[in-house]
């Protein structure tokens, strides 16, 4: 069936690494240090999972992206809309949010850290300046790209400008809100993990840098892994997400 | 409203280091070092010009790192490098040396070890040991002091009086550094709940991160004391130097095992010029001092870290049986702590045969 | 009654591009009378669009007259519904949601059987729950059809509405609309550049040329025989109205024996 084929065909980048490297770590082409074995791995991922360190760490990195995130979803949603709504709106935030945009997030985060301590706020700080972006810009071009043709036959029907909004220019924009959306829950979660990295006392970005401090590649990896996982997780449940809320987008083409 | 100043002014800096140099800033005298580190690099080519190319063919290079931001040598070495000693007894076998600085201190300059980027590396006791634990080739040549003093430094208007009252509070210790054993030390002697103490792993920006209230302790060395104190006011509620000296550390010098096998010569040189200045130090006290100073550590701040009655006994590089008990404790801390899973063999880690090999060509 | 009577009186209507102002509509004076079924035709182009959304309420007009009843019109109103050439369906909504897109002031149940017997009207029982991406492009165009009659207009507004389709569905949606026009007797005014559907579907047929817009002859095609395409009234019609277009040719008349 054709589930099963699609599963095949996804593993087997993964299942070729794991061949490598396992060769790799049995040939001891590196000492532990550089390479740990799958074994090694596998047991720091027992371990975490077992005295709840793991989950401690993960459910206060997620917290963080939760915040964030929806905090990015609410500004980039308001604001996309607003701008494409309204031409001197746009006049008024997009030259200014152009420009925050072109710098790295790596330059804002020794900055942020600066202004907003090593807790809870930088983070969630650092989250919505990545999240908020791909989300403003796919709601506005989502909302810029409603059909002409619609906007005609809400005038025909003598639709109130906000009628207009929430029955043609919003579900219109829907599919490309999603877009946005599941950028944004990508960029999130890769957000938290650097702020955690540069400065923090928890997390699983944290785990990640305190075990490289401490030479501990298998914990490194681990966590590494364990981030991949949860962000297809996330994408996954987000696509689903997207699929109920646009039931007239049929998979007949 | 000068604190704001100095804020802004940290920031512009933190910001361009952030952005120039990276999390594993690698200052160099002439030129900056290309930071990635690249797997089983050969660190002996020369690469002291501006264009990258080797400079003379006949002289090869040794690459030394140290557990800080910038590549200045202090103390005895930067005696050594002063009077000329590194050069001389550094050209008779062929070789010149190139200091690279690690901001992110003990566990940057463990990575360069193991891909092979450094040759030598003049650094904490912690960070070694673990390496050797860990099975990496690396042998302990020299202990520059066997006893490093450590201390706890807090804002002078904080009301941390003794460890005890860090409970509830963040304390930068710098994970994988002998801070890490400090703190573990602390903990016991002073019966400190540790999970009531937030433990901030910031090595590069720690002072930043003191001074702008993210932090309320930092777990560092006197100097660095004095160094803040410059700026920002703050104190020193505990000291080596004054309770349980037992918890001092020591500062080693570390050779890559390769290097060690392949260029024994070199690691001589290297140790020679470090007795010879540490001889004329015994000679010229006050001289010696003033050599200790560098760019980033003014006299005056020398001064009142080193004071008069400064023993130099403990940087005569020797390692002695007193040293290798200590490193064995430090062994066993790592092991309780989980920092490593093997122990580590200490026998095997120090190789005073190296020194031994320096006092006799100097004829002592 | 008295039908109300739609009435055009020296339309000029031009638009800016750039700093130019292209005329698009000249000296247009038209009466339509209530259940009348009038096409227009003409090459396709803004013109003829533009008069219908003259009528319809989406544009605007300086010079000239437009009223219907005495009124002048002014912006759109459920008097008046139109259909497009795309069929400009909501995607987001099922056909019945778009059927019923413009009877908000409508009671629940009153909006459920307008949208019923329109369903019904345009034969598309069994497809209310569907999505529009669902349909052919015929049934598309009769849901939009079936919505543009919802509110039950008293003119029907019709801008090409079969030129996006095939030709045999064309031909079938043509004999539909009539259908609908007899039961219904909205009055028709449809825009197209098919001369033979504008025979076809007409009582009067509005020949207009472009650029700007004007009317050049309005041809009484209201009798049976005409009808016929197969006829040679529906050929001489044919003929008279293609040499509008193309004054230089003389198209010759295949004599069918």
């Amino acid at each position: 069936m054709k589930n099963l084929r699609v599963i095949l065909l996804s593993l087997i980048i993964p299942a070729a690494v794991i061949i490598f490297w396992s060769i790799a770590t049995a040939r001891g082409i590196a000492p532990e240090a550089i390479l740990p074995s799958i074994r090694s791995v596998l047991k720091v991922f027992k371990e975490n999972l077992a005295s709840g360190q793991l989950e401690l760490d993960l459910g206060i990195s997620l917290m963080r992206v939760v915040k964030g995130y929806f905090a990015a979803v609410l500004l980039g949603v308001i604001l996309g809309t607003t701008m494409g709504m309204s031409k001197n709106m746009n006049y008024i935030f997009s030259l200014t949010l152009n420009a925050i945009r072109q710098i790295p997030m790596m330059a804002w985060i020794p900055l942020i850290i600066l202004w907003f301590g090593i807790d809870e706020l930088s983070k969630i700080v650092v989250i919505i300046l990545g999240a908020f972006f791909p989300i403003m810009v796919n709601t506005f071009s989502g909302i810029r790209g409603t059909p002409p043709g619609y906007i005609e036959i809400a005038r025909l029907y003598k639709l109130s400008r906000w009628n207009t909004f929430r029955k043609v220019y919003l579900p219109s924009a829907i599919p490309q809100i999603f877009v946005g959306l599941k950028l944004g829950l990508g960029i999130s979660w890769m957000a938290v993990v650097a702020a955690e990295l540069i400065a923090s006392t928890e997390g699983i970005g944290f785990r990640i840098s305190d075990a490289r401090s401490l030479m501990k590649p298998d914990v490194v990896i681990m966590g590494m892994i364990v981030i991949g996982v949860v962000g297809i997780l996330m994408d996954k449940i987000l696509t689903f997400v997207s699929r109920k809320a646009t039931p007239w987008i049929g998979s007949k083409r | 409203m000068r604190k704001n100043n100095f804020k802004v002014l940290a920031f512009l800096v933190l910001a361009l280091l952030i952005a120039g140099c990276g999390y594993n800033s690698t200052a160099e005298t002439s030129v900056k070092a290309n930071g990635s580190i690249s797997p089983g690099a050969k660190s002996t080519a020369g690469q002291d010009t501006a264009s990258g190319k080797a400079s003379e063919p006949s002289e090869k290079t040794v690459t030394l790192a140290l557990a800080q931001e910038s590549n200045e040598l202090t103390g005895i070495w930067g005696l050594a490098d002063k009077k000329k000693y590194l050069e001389e007894e550094l050209n008779k076998v062929g070789y010149r040396l190139k200091v690279l600085g690690f901001a992110a201190a003990g566990p940057a300059v463990n990575e360069a070890f193991v891909s092979g980027k450094i040759d030598l590396a003049y650094y904490g006791n912690l960070p070694p040991v673990v390496l050797k634990a860990k099975g990496i080739d690396v042998s302990i040549v020299s202990i520059g002091d066997s006893r490093f003093n450590l201390s706890v430094i807090v804002p002078a208007a904080s009301d941390i009086r003794t460890p005890k009252d860090l409970e509830g509070k963040k304390v930068i210790v710098g994970r994988g550094t002998i801070l890490d054993e400090y703190w573990g030390n602390l903990v016991k002697a002073y019966g400190i709940d540790a999970g009531k103490v937030k433990l901030i792993n910031d090595v590069a920006n720690a002072n930043s991160t003191l001074i702008s209230g993210n932090a309320d302790a930092l777990l560092s060395v006197d100097l660095t004391a004095q160094l803040i104190n410059k700026q920002y006011p703050v104190k020193v509620i505990e000291s080596t130097a004054k309770n349980y000296p037992e918890f001092a550390s020591q500062t080693v010098l570390a050779a890559a095992g390769k290097f060690a096998k392949e260029q024994p010569q070199v690691v001589v040189a290297v140790l020679k010029a470090y007795i010879r200045a540490y001889d004329y130090a015994l000679e010229h006290k006050d001289e010696a001092l003033q050599a200790f100073a560098t760019k980033s550590i003014p006299v005056d701040v020398i001064e009142k870290v080193y004071s008069s009655e400064f023993n130099f006994a403990n940087l005569d590089g020797g390692i002695e049986e007193a040293d290798k008990a200590r490193l064995n404790k430090l062994n066993e801390f790592l092991l309780e702590y989980k920092y490593i899973e093997k122990s580590a063999d200490i026998d095997n880690l120090v190789d005073t045969s190296f020194f031994e090999k320096a006092k006799k060509e100097l004829g002592k | 009654m008295a039908g109300q009577v739609l009435k055009i009186k020296d339309l000029y209507k031009s638009f800016k591009v750039g700093k130019d102002e292209i005329p698009v509509l000249q000296n247009i004076s038209l009466e339509f009378r209530k259940g009348e079924f009038v096409t227009i035709v003409g090459h396709s182009g803004c013109g003829k669009s533009t008069l219908l959304k003259i009528i319809a309420g989406l544009v605007e007009y300086e010079t000239g007259e437009v009223t219907y009843g005495e009124k002048r019109i002014t912006a759109p109103g459920t008097d008046r519904g139109m259909v497009f050439q795309e069929h400009r369906l909501l995607p987001w909504l099922t056909i019945e949601e778009n059927i019923g897109f413009g009877l908000f002031s409508l009671s629940k149940e009153k909006k459920k059987a307008a949208i019923s017997k329109h369903v019904e009207l345009v034969r598309l029982n069994g497809f209310e729950k569907a999505y529009p991406s669902q349909l052919s492009g015929g049934m598309a165009q009769r849901a939009a059809i079936a919505r543009g009659l919802a509110s039950n207009p008293e003119i029907l507004l019709l801008d090409e509405p079969f030129g996006a389709l095939d030709a045999l569905t064309r031909i079938q949606m043509q004999k539909e609309i009539l259908r609908i026009w007899k039961e219904e007797k909205t009055t028709m005014i449809m825009v197209t550049h098919d001369i033979d559907e504008a025979i076809f579907l007409g009582q009067k047929v509005v020949v207009m040329s472009a650029r700007p817009g004007e009317i050049k002859e309005i041809i009484d095609v209201n009798t049976a025989t005409v009808k016929d395409r197969g006829s040679t009234e529906f050929a001489h019609i044919k003929k008279r109205i293609y040499n509008h277009f193309f004054e230089d040719e003389n198209m010759e008349i295949e004599y069918v024996i």
